[in-house]
């Protein structure tokens, strides 16, 4: 019951908030650093796959960087990614921190993250009400 | 006083419709009670899809999941009331003093 594959989605989609909130906050807090390169956070394509893969409409295939390495079909559990670009810039000094770019994404993030809370605690309190009752 | 109307009116028959056995009414609301819990079973799965699906970014509208998962919970609800009301029901009737 605890284990449900729909408890498990929302938990690493948590996850995934969290890391992408620290990353927005560390690109922000190096905004002036020279060279510094920003970093994303990609899960939600990773997480679509997964689904479409669960519900038999394409596979998830493994990256490969040879034509010789085994592939493996269904990887299972989508985890977020951190990337950077490390050719791009946008200031003077090397860095590519954008300062509106990174606010809209940290807004952005922090409604799915309110958003997955709620059914989250949705998902709990179904829980509980059908634990409670019956034969008082 | 004018009391003729009332010879005009027929009086009431019960129409005549064949009275469904026990075994067919018992039948009849076991199929019902079966079909109203496979609806909520319906709408719980639709709404945590809804909400992997959100999970995964690919819902925008964020209004879409809350109707969805309110409808959900207010199916379950009932549900839960409808058993509540029953067990109560049962343990009156055991209670029962004969």
């Amino acid at each position: 019951m605890l284990d449900s594959y729909h408890l498990q989605v929302l938990e690493r989609s948590l996850d995934a908030a969290t890391l992408r909130h620290r990353t927005i906050a560390n690109n922000l807090a190096n905004i002036d650093t020279p060279q510094f390169k920003s970093q994303q956070v990609i899960f939600e394509s990773f997480l679509q796959d997964e689904l479409n893969a669960r519900a038999g409409n394409g596979k998830l295939e493994a990256y490969r960087t040879n034509q010789r390495h085994l592939p493996f079909g269904n990887a299972g559990v989508a985890v977020p990614q951190v990337v950077s670009n490390p050719n791009n810039f946008i200031q003077n000094s090397g860095n590519d921190v954008d300062l509106e770019a990174e606010t809209t994404e940290l807004a952005k993030n922090q409604i799915w993250y309110s958003g997955l809370t709620q059914l989250t605690a949705g998902h709990f309190q179904k829980l509980r009400s059908v634990i409670e009752g019956g034969g008082k | 006083m004018e009391m003729s109307a009332i010879s005009q009116l027929t009086p009431i028959r019960t129409p005549s419709v064949n009275k469904p056995t026990p075994a067919e009414v018992s039948q009849e609301f076991s199929s019902f009670l079966s079909d109203a819990m496979d609806k909520v079973n319906q709408a719980q799965v639709e709404s945590s899809n809804l909400a992997d699906k959100f999970a995964a970014g690919e819902i925008t509208d964020v209004h879409q999941l809350t109707v969805a998962g309110q409808k959900a919970s207010v199916m379950l609800q009932m549900t839960m009331q409808v058993r509540n009301k029953m067990i109560e029901s049962y343990q009156e009737i055991m209670r029962m003093s004969i």
